[in-house]
């Protein structure tokens, strides 16, 4: 973040800024970081110098150069020392496929929890709520290379205190003990439930719907994010995913978000209308998947995410492989402004066919 | 679970192993096998919708018993008055999806007068379904029963037992990359007595000499691009033949000035074509030109990289590992040289066809000396890079199919 445009920023609301002055302080934002990044990392530099002249300047966002997310699991790319890097994030990664390894150093870890927390408090408020992870507690054991799960749980549990893992490690299966004893302890508070949308799905949701387990969090709030994947698969949207959390659980409060362990901490929180939001850290465009021309509002193409956040490693500007569609760049119904858009799912997979069998394409 | 799919579904497994290992070879070129894929090629090309698959329709030319005994003639010269017989029992591991191939080794096997067995990948287009409804039609012939009683087609996943049954009985075993499957059937041992035929991952290249386009008319420009495009697109350039570097050989100004012209012929070509491929494929192909440019491999690519024919200029002196980047779909690199002279450098071993545009069979007689070693195995005009021919990968397979007796 470059210091003289801070002054627009609520810094309670990170959605309050008005979207034309958004985005001429991020076309400048956009403008230092990419700049930075190509003095910085000589992989990033010469890709701009090969297929963009190493220009590093911009007149609109949807002009500057997007790194595909992909990049980051096929190269190491880093624009700060390697002894300054403190913690390597990885992406979960489909099996065969070599993760994304993310280079965090001192400041962009520390950035990433203040976009988190600003982001996260304008849902949750300021005070800290018990918090129980529907996770196992094995994630987050390594401290210095973390899952995007693992990430995920870690900057989620600065909202909480008395934080329980309410999933056995090795079985997965709920841990009804831990579960009853949490809720006695806390009985009548607000709570903070926090976890992954496919274990959700497929080691909370499911068990308990099986053995008829109804529990009550009242008026608590549930965050999810992650893959779709797997309930993509078994064609699950969305809206029954919530209907059916919420009865199992006796809550309310649900809110999904969408973020990348690529950009972690500038993640897109779900409002109650049902879109993810950009938060003034961050701005989606929506891309032909053909011609990478910029789509306009209400058709789908691929996600194009930019944070201000990443200084460590050139991640700023990223095109994705999600497909969404954006709705408006401002004016939800729910108050909020900045680009609300949905989420369709991934763009699909395919082969080509040929002599080889080691050149498998895998999305 | 293993399914026998020729010579018939309902044939028995064991029993045809059984008259397979005791019915012994044929004489090369016996007149029942050649009037069998006669046979094969006639049914294909009376059947409506399979005469207009291409893959199939060259097949089903390559077939002909015309075309046959032009490989009987070139076979005889060959071997003039040596003793050459069959080998024995031949397994075919087909290759997973370049469907045609798995014909070419069987039937040449068959020619030399070899008992097969093929295995097929379970994963396998849907012309080929078709092929074998045919040949158990015409295995349904009494006078083809020679052939019947001695081929088999079998499908199953990875199952070593049987991979090892197979190669335990048998006295050639054909391997078709990539290298994954070579490396992992590899491991499974084989009659010592049999011998190993490798088809490996192979890298293509196509070399055209500027000046040669230059003071073409447009008519023979329209034919190489046309040539170009069926190398390339025909298998999504997924083939090992198919060119992934085009060499540009001549002074640069020229160069620069023909590529372009090249370049915007082959994307009106493939408009024209209506090549499309899937959308992942073209974020597949961004991904690769930007690893190149990354790790310092390519000097420029484009942009959006992201349309059916692309490209990427390696830098000067870039080393062979942008090979190992090579992901399909119309993506091209690129580099210039000066003259011919300049060509053995840029080679590896992995490189299998050199298809030329420009250039003369003398030119390359001179050059072939210099070549680094195990490094291409085919020099062919542009457009004939896919033509399947008896001599593949360095060897004439009627020979590698046979043996031969010492005769003194």
């Amino acid at each position: 973040m470059t210091s003289g445009s801070k002054t627009a920023i609520d810094l309670d609301n990170p959605y309050a800024e008005e979207p034309i002055a958004k985005t001429s302080r991020l076309v400048a934002e956009m403008n230092d970081l990419t700049g930075f990044h190509a003095e910085r990392c000589p992989a990033y530099r010469r890709i701009l110098a090969a297929a963009y002249g190493g220009m590093t300047n911009f007149d609109r966002l949807s002009d500057f150069p997007a790194m595909p997310v992909r990049l980051f699991k096929e190269m190491d790319l880093l624009s700060q020392p390697s002894e300054l890097i403190i913690r390597t994030l990885t992406s979960s990664g489909t099996s065969g496929q070599r993760p994304s390894r993310i280079f965090l150093d001192k400041d962009t870890a520390t950035a990433q929890v203040h976009a988190l927390v600003r982001i996260a408090r304008s849902f949750l408020g300021v005070k800290r709520l018990p918090m129980l992870i529907l996770d196992h507690p094995g994630i987050t054991q390594d401290r210095d290379t973390f899952s995007a799960r693992g990430a995920g749980i870690l900057g989620f549990s600065q909202f909480g205190f008395d934080q329980t893992y309410a999933l056995r490690t090795g079985t997965m299966l709920p841990d009804w003990e831990v579960i009853d004893d949490f809720l006695a302890r806390h009985g009548g508070e607000r709570i903070l439930l926090f976890g992954f949308t496919f274990i959700l799905w497929q080691h909370l949701l499911r068990t308990a719907e099986n053995c008829k387990r109804k529990m009550d969090f009242g008026d608590s709030i549930l965050i999810h994010g992650g893959g779709w994947k797997k309930l993509e698969e078994e064609k699950v949207s969305n809206a029954e995913f919530k209907e059916r959390l919420g009865c199992a659980l006796g809550i309310n409060s649900i809110y999904n978000y969408y973020g990348m362990v690529e950009q972690a901490g500038s993640i897109f929180m779900e409002c109650e209308e049902g879109y993810f939001h950009t938060a003034d850290y961050s701005e989606i465009l929506v891309r032909d998947p053909r011609s990478l021309q910029v789509r306009p509002q209400g058709e789908p193409g691929l996600i194009e995410s930019m944070s201000t956040i990443p200084r460590s490693y050139p991640g700023h500007i990223l095109l994705t492989e999600d497909l969404g569609i954006v709705y408006g760049g401002d004016g939800c119904q729910c108050g909020r402004r900045g680009t609300f858009f949905r989420i369709l799912g991934r763009l699909p997979s395919a082969e080509l066919r040929g002599c080889s069998d080691t050149h498998q394409v895998q999305s | 679970m293993i399914s026998v799919l020729v010579p018939g579904t309902k044939t028995n497994l064991e029993q045809q192993l059984h008259h397979i290992i005791v019915g012994g070879t044929l004489p090369p070129f016996d007149p029942v096998v050649i009037d069998f894929i006669d046979a094969v090629s006639k049914a294909v090309l009376l059947d409506n919708a399979m005469r207009h698959m291409p893959e199939m329709a060259a097949v089903a030319h390559w077939m002909r018993k015309g075309h046959i005994s032009e490989l009987l003639a070139a076979f005889k010269e060959r071997r003039g008055d040596r003793l050459w017989l069959a080998r024995g029992i031949a397994v075919h591991f087909a290759p997973s999806n370049v469907d045609s191939i798995f014909l070419y080794s069987w039937f040449l096997s068959m020619l030399v007068g070899n008992a097969n067995i093929v295995r097929l990948s379970q994963r396998r287009g849907e012309q080929v379904g078709l092929l074998l409804e045919k040949i158990n039609l015409i295995f349904e012939q009494e006078r083809f029963n020679p052939v019947q009683q001695r081929n088999m087609v079998l499908a199953y996943e990875h199952e070593d037992e049987i991979t090892e049954q197979l190669s335990q009985c048998c006295h050639v075993r054909v391997l078709w990359g990539g290298d994954e499957s070579v490396r992992r059937l590899r491991a499974i041992p084989m009659n010592p007595l049999g011998k190993e035929v490798v088809f490996a991952n192979r890298f293509s290249l196509a070399m055209i000499r500027a000046g040669a386009i230059a003071c073409s008319s447009n008519d023979q420009l329209s034919q190489l691009i046309e040539r170009f495009c069926n190398d390339s697109f025909w298998f999504d350039q997924m083939a090992c033949s198919s060119p992934k570097l085009v060499v540009w050989v001549g002074e640069k100004s020229i160069c620069d000035s023909v590529k372009q012209l090249f370049w915007e012929k082959v994307q009106k070509e493939v408009v024209r074509r209506s090549v499309q491929y899937p959308e992942i494929i073209g974020v597949n192909k961004l991904v690769t030109s930007y690893v190149s440019a990354g790790l310092g491999l390519a000097d420029q690519i484009e942009p959006s990289p992201t349309g059916t024919a692309s490209r990427i200029h390696l830098v000067p002196g870039a080393g062979p590992q942008f090979r190992r980047l090579e992901c399909g779909g119309g993506l091209f690199f690129e580099t210039e040289i000066s003259d011919l002279n300049s060509l053995p450098p840029l080679l590896t071993e992995r490189d299998q066809t050199l298809s030329y545009f420009g250039f003369c069979q003398e030119d390359f007689r001179k050059i072939a000396l210099f070549l680094p070693t195990r490094s291409v195995d085919r020099i062919v005009p542009i457009g004939s890079a896919l033509n399947f021919n008896v001599v593949w990968d360095g060897s004439d397979l009627l020979q590698s199919f046979s043996r031969e007796i010492d005769l003194q």
